[in-house]
């Protein structure tokens, strides 16, 4: 299965379209909003630079996780090359579980990009100890992206993936607070923005940045959407779900 | 035939998408080294069965086995290869990397060179998948099932996109396959390719298996035969008269050309070149359709 995880991987990167949506975009969010549309308002707020950095992370990291998992997995079911590549002693199940690995392998490139562009663009400076926890707690909490990003794939075959993985990134995006912050909306969204993983994930980090702050809450709503994208990818994953029409 | 030799072994086997029947109670059993054909026309079930035989799809009764076991388990035991249609291939990757990747999943990594060879790739090793023609998509398709050199092999119209010579190659390395005693399980509606590579033909239609044998023997059951003529002395009374001759018509363009079934060619062709005392000229002689095929067969068995 490491053979097939590393040109999954592999091949992921080459296409242009991991790197210009997962990490590019989110990577020209963040010099745009720290480096050119600094003058006033939410971001010109004091520590923007580093908040910003971590919520960005997260929303490039859930991206690329929901390519690699989930258009990915959704596309390869469709074409038929699911089918052909589990005709070999590789069983669905690994394969699927491979899947769900190279698209947690994916974010690290994601987060890591933008965690540089911190640093060196915007002198974004915690002792090496806070940079480990902040990796390890975003890292170790986009396992929750994979997880949808396959269940996702699983449910959705074909092009039809691409809209699925969009019409979820947005809207979790946005209500997550990851792009802009939710002051601006009705008080009932704001709330439910706070239970997405989205918004979890990015206090997580925060949290990691600062050494102290709330770890349950985040902790417990990550591990919620992670079990409820688990129990729908393992309600899918039929023997028969890597046919094209499945 | 025994079980223990046997690979393939189908019992009763129905199969419908929806309500629209496919298979209606298919029994059957394959054996090692045979070279099998299923024969039919679009729409009979041949892919089907093959994706049956596979463990890809459920019957709705009956019993599938692969090797003693459920076909899944002679899949992970890296017992079978497979061509199927509709098949994509991964993205990004060059011919080489995804040749290699399958090999690896059978153990054999370090063999990719040599299955690159016997594909006929090697001069496309480095490319990427993405930039192949359809012939050479084909070629990979082939790779792919054979990287692990799979006992039994299933080839669903694998020479669909390839050109004459390639169809050559193609049935050659086939042939030196089943030369070694691994089984091949091939599904097409060439009728001259079930004759020329399968020492066993099954035929199917409307999801029932409705001859299986030899293939010479089925082939031999089918003994209409077109021969076409120029004869500018014959009259069609007299060509009608000639034993084993069944109808003929003459070209309504060309008052000496003629077209006659025969169900014994030797018998007519005898009798015509005596009777015509050296008249007959452009002598062409054909075998019957897959259609025709089928429609004896159906004769024979009742089923119209």
């Amino acid at each position: 299965m490491t053979h097939y995880i590393r040109l999954d991987v592999v091949s992921m990167v080459r296409s242009g379209y991991y790197l210009v949506f997962s990490v590019l975009f989110s990577a020209g969010f963040y010099v745009m909003f720290t480096k050119l549309f600094t003058g006033s308002g939410w971001t010109s707020a004091p520590g923007f630079a580093v908040t910003y950095m971590i919520s960005l992370a997260v929303s490039g990291a859930f991206y690329a996780a929901l390519t690699g998992g989930g258009i990915r997995l959704g596309e390869e079911r469709g074409s038929g090359w699911a089918r052909q590549l589990t005709l070999t002693p590789l069983s669905p199940r690994r394969y699927v579980l491979g899947k769900l690995l190279s698209a947690w392998l994916l974010t690290l490139p994601a987060l890591a990009a933008i965690f540089i562009l911190g640093a060196l663009l915007n002198q974004v400076r915690m002792p090496a100890g806070h940079w480990a926890l902040v990796l390890a707690a975003t890292w170790g909490g986009s396992v929750c992206f994979a997880v949808f990003g396959v269940a996702i794939g699983l449910l959705v075959a074909g092009e039809a993936t691409q809209f699925a993985c969009l019409g979820v990134f947005f809207p979790m995006a946005i209500l997550g607070g990851l792009w802009f912050p939710t002051s601006a909306f009705p008080e009932t969204v704001r709330q439910i923005g706070e239970y997405l993983p989205t918004s979890a994930l990015y206090r997580l980090g925060v949290t990691a940045e600062q050494g102290s702050g709330p770890v349950a809450t985040p902790l417990l709503v990550l591990a919620c959407w992670t079990a409820l994208a688990l129990l729908a990818a393992l309600a899918r994953l039929r023997p028969e779900a890597l046919r094209p029409s499945g | 035939m025994t079980p223990e030799t046997r690979q393939v072994d189908i019992r009763d086997v129905t199969f419908s998408y929806g309500a629209v029947p496919a298979l209606a109670g298919v029994t059957l059993g394959i054996s090692a080294g045979e070279v099998v054909a299923l024969l039919g026309p679009n729409g009979a079930g041949k892919s089907t069965l093959t994706h049956v035989m596979l463990g890809l799809l459920t019957p709705r009764t009956g019993q599938v086995g692969l090797f003693g076991t459920r076909p899944q388990d002679a899949v992970a035991r890296g017992l079978v290869g497979a061509m199927l249609q509709d098949t994509g291939l991964m993205r990004h990757v060059t011919v080489r990397e995804l040749v290699g990747l399958v090999a690896a999943q059978y153990g054999r990594a370090g063999l990719t060179g040599e299955i690159l060879d016997e594909a006929g790739l090697a001069d496309l090793a480095a490319r990427r998948v993405s930039r192949l023609s359809g012939g050479q998509r084909q070629r990979v398709k082939f790779a792919l099932a054979i990287a692990g050199d799979p006992r039994l092999l299933f080839l669903d119209e694998p020479t669909a996109a390839l050109d004459v010579e390639a169809r050559h190659a193609f049935w050659q390395d086939i042939l030196e396959r089943a030369g070694r005693g691994r089984t091949i399980v091939f599904a097409t509606h060439y009728m001259e390719e079930a004759e020329a590579y399968a020492n066993r033909i099954i035929v199917l239609q409307a999801g029932q298996v409705v001859a299986d044998g030899p293939a010479r023997q089925i082939m031999s059951r089918v003994s209409d035969v077109t021969l076409r003529f120029t004869d500018p002395r014959a009259r069609e009374e007299d060509l009608a008269r000639l034993p084993g001759a069944l109808r003929v018509r003459g070209d309504p363009t060309r008052a000496d050309r003629w077209e006659l079934v025969t169900s014994d060619q030797d018998a007519t062709l005898s009798a015509l070149y005596g009777a015509s005392g050296g008249g007959v000229r452009d002598l062409e002689i054909s075998r019957g359709s897959l259609e025709d095929v089928l429609m004896a067969l159906a004769k024979e068995t009742g089923r119209a």
